[in-house]
């Protein structure tokens, strides 16, 4: 239970930070994560359908 | 540590004069954006209401490009930058490490804003906000979005500079605080969104020019990995906001750090792959690429959105009963600020984007349905519930705050800022219900004239549709309304509103002209204060939020379960 405006402490003062905590507090992490997600499966992949899209036999 | 600091005495935070200033600018920017676009979206929707069918066809769409830039674009974007400083400098005590590098951003992002609108005004780009290829607009065009992705990619850059300059500072111990894990998160997928950016509009810029061939469903593709994007920025930025405007107005707080930093992690990994609902009819993709990237994977965002629509308001629910307000299911919301502008935007912005933008968005981004939503006035009915009745209120409410405490200065006609929120969130659920119903009849967006006049076709809408086009225009007029008294309580406050003295906290402020949780903020939870001291309700800790939650999940049900009916009536079979 905490105050959404102020930095959290670890539940108590010294103990280790769990490791889904340093994750979170690493913002480099997540920005990689996102970026590998988004142009693997939609940018990536998308482009690859589009390549492999067959000539349209109009003349 | 900067020697230009003040100590802000209502919050006891320190404020960094570089961010002070470039908040003030950008918003200033995003206000001036915001008077344009809704100039121009009232005259749109002048024409739209068939009955008054002001605009000839090219100012029609002339004025559609604006509107679409300045909202969506300008005034949404300027905002997230102030958001941006705010989040990072303010709220962790920190300094901003560059501070030219933060003006000259801010000058490449006006100098981009100044050329597009140019362009816009003198007919050179008349290609709506989507400037979909082949459609071409003048090279300045481009270049201007260019050099404003520019400006707004270094603040996302020097955001994160400010991150690490206060970790390594120690301006704050521990992890940040959750609103500036919102702001992390709008960070992060907005450089994504503005790589996408740069990899469709640097060739298109050079298409303009007849120096290359661009594929058009390549620019589709690249173009919604931007467009869709950055709705997402704004979907993370208002969650943010709830949570600070929460905090201000009632003391909310936060239940489950874990949770609701679980849910913007969710928002980083999966909402962008959404942009594929804006595919969903294209030809170029298969089944599996649209499904995967909008339903499966795409669902966990979904679920984001619903646990962040959850725990604000249980947020809301439990700071309120640990203050000992307890009277039964919903006395937390009979007994709340509601005069409290910050507090009035809150609820109505999350009401809206849950139950109108939420319910809309997820139907129609279910690839069956989508092929009797697309391009359907459905669609700005939707997202006019999740980026205006959402965000732009959740802005407007916060700016109520920002105007003391960054501005220092009172807000002006504060009777008038009482109710505004009332009128623009008022205005905005009706127009975007109603826009919705009408695009339910298959009226088409993006349509200057639905009677079809002078077309060699004729198509018949139900009688109805005019009715419900009124009613659309009717809550639109009530909307810009509200949009109308945002602008003048807000300029009329930063440039002639009583200055507050250096030192003056608001507290007990017997003038009015300060929102009521800086006069009487919240009290302080009693120490050690946890749910355990909630009283224990056969709906659990937070009844109340529950039973908001449980009508929320059955107006889902039905409205997606209608929606396949729908679909199914579109072919009568046997
Ligand atoms: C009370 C204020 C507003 C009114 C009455 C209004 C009205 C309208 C109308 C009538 C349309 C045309 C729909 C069509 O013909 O397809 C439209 C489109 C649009 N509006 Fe608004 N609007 C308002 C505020 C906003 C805000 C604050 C934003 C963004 C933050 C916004 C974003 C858009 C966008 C992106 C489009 C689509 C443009 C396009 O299709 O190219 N609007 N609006
Ligand atoms: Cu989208």
């Amino acid at each position: 239970m905490s105050d959404p405006n102020e930095p959290t402490q670890g539940e108590k003062g010294e103990e280790e930070i769990p490791l889904g905590q340093r994750i979170f507090d690493n913002p480099f992490l997540l920005l990689i994560a996102c970026i590998v997600v988004m142009f693997v499966f939609y940018t990536g992949w998308g482009l690859v359908e589009l390549a492999m899209l067959p000539e349209a036999p109009l003349p | 540590m900067s020697a230009s600091m003040r100590t802000c005495p209502t919050t006891g935070l320190k404020v960094d004069s570089t961010a002070d200033a470039l908040i003030k600018v950008n918003a200033v920017v995003a206000t001036v954006a915001l008077l344009i676009g809704g100039v121009a979206g009232l005259l749109v929707l002048l024409t739209r209401w068939q009955a008054v069918h002001l605009l000839d066809v090219v100012w029609f769409y002339r004025l559609l490009t604006i509107h679409g830039m300045n909202m969506l674009i300008f005034f949404i974007l300027f905002f997230e930058m102030a958001v941006l400083y705010f989040a990072s400098a303010v709220l962790l005590n920190a300094r901003v490490p560059a501070p030219k590098v933060g003006w000259a951003a801010f000058g490449l992002m006006v100098l981009g804003t100044g050329i597009v609108e140019w362009t816009m005004f003198a007919g050179k780009a008349d290609v709506l906000f989507t400037s979909y290829v082949p459609l071409r607009a003048e090279p300045p065009y481009y270049l201007g979005i260019i050099l404003f992705a520019v400006g707004a990619l270094i603040v996302v850059g020097h955001f994160f500079a400010i991150l690490v300059v206060a970790k390594r500072e120690q301006s704050y111990t521990g992890s940040v605080p959750l609103v500036t894990f919102g702001a992390v998160t709008a960070a992060v997928i907005a450089a994504v969104t503005l790589l996408h950016g740069a990899l469709v509009y640097i060739p298109t810029w050079l298409w303009s020019m007849g120096l290359m061939e661009i594929d058009p469903e390549f620019y589709r593709l690249i173009w919604w990995g931007l467009g869709h994007s950055s709705q997402q920025i704004n979907v993370a930025a208002m969650v943010a906001i709830w949570y600070l405007l929460g905090a201000f107005t009632v003391g909310g707080i936060v239940l489950n750090e874990k949770i609701s930093r679980t849910a913007f992690v969710l928002y980083i990994g999966f909402i962008s792959m959404a942009s594929a609902h804006h595919l969903l009819v294209d030809p170029g993709f298969g089944p599996s690429w649209k499904v995967w990237n909008t339903s499966y994977f795409m669902y966990m965002a979904v679920l984001a959105s619903m646990i962040h629509g959850f725990t604000v308001p249980a947020g809301l629910e439990a700071g309120q009963r640990l203050r000992g307000v307890t009277q039964g299911l919903f006395g937390w919301l009979r007994r709340a600020p509601w005069s409290d502008p910050g507090f009035s935007s809150l609820v109505f912005s999350l009401v809206i984007f849950g139950f109108v933008g939420g319910i809309t968005g997820v139907t129609f981004g279910t690839e069956q349905i989508n092929i009797i939503a697309h391009n359907t006035l459905r669609i700005p009915g939707h997202f006019h519930a999740t980026v205006v009745a959402g965000t732009a209120l959740a802005f407007m409410g916060v700016t109520y705050y920002v105007i003391p405490l960054i501005f220092r200065r009172e807000v002006a006609f504060f009777k008038m800022a009482r109710v505004q929120p009332y009128f623009f969130a008022g205005g905005m659920f009706v127009f975007s219900i109603a826009m919705t119903f009408a695009g339910t009849f298959g009226v088409p967006r993006r349509h200057w004239d639905v009677t079809f006049a002078q077309a060699p076709f004729q198509v018949q809408f139900s009688p109805a549709v005019d009715l419900v086009i009124g009613v659309m225009a009717v809550g639109g007029l009530i909307g810009i309304l509200g949009g109308a008294m945002y602008i003048v309580i807000t300029v009329w406050s930063v440039f002639f509103g009583r200055r507050l003295a250096p030192d003056e906290s608001g507290l007990g402020a017997e003038r009015l002209g300060l929102p009521l949780g800086i006069v009487s903020p919240p009290k302080p939870l009693p120490a050690g204060a946890d749910e355990s001291m909630l009283a224990r309700h056969p709906l659990g800790h937070v009844p109340g939020t529950m039973v908001l939650v449980l009508v929320f999940l059955v107006a889902f049900v039905v409205y997606y379960f209608v929606n396949w009916k729908l679909l199914s009536d579109v072919w009568s079979v046997g």
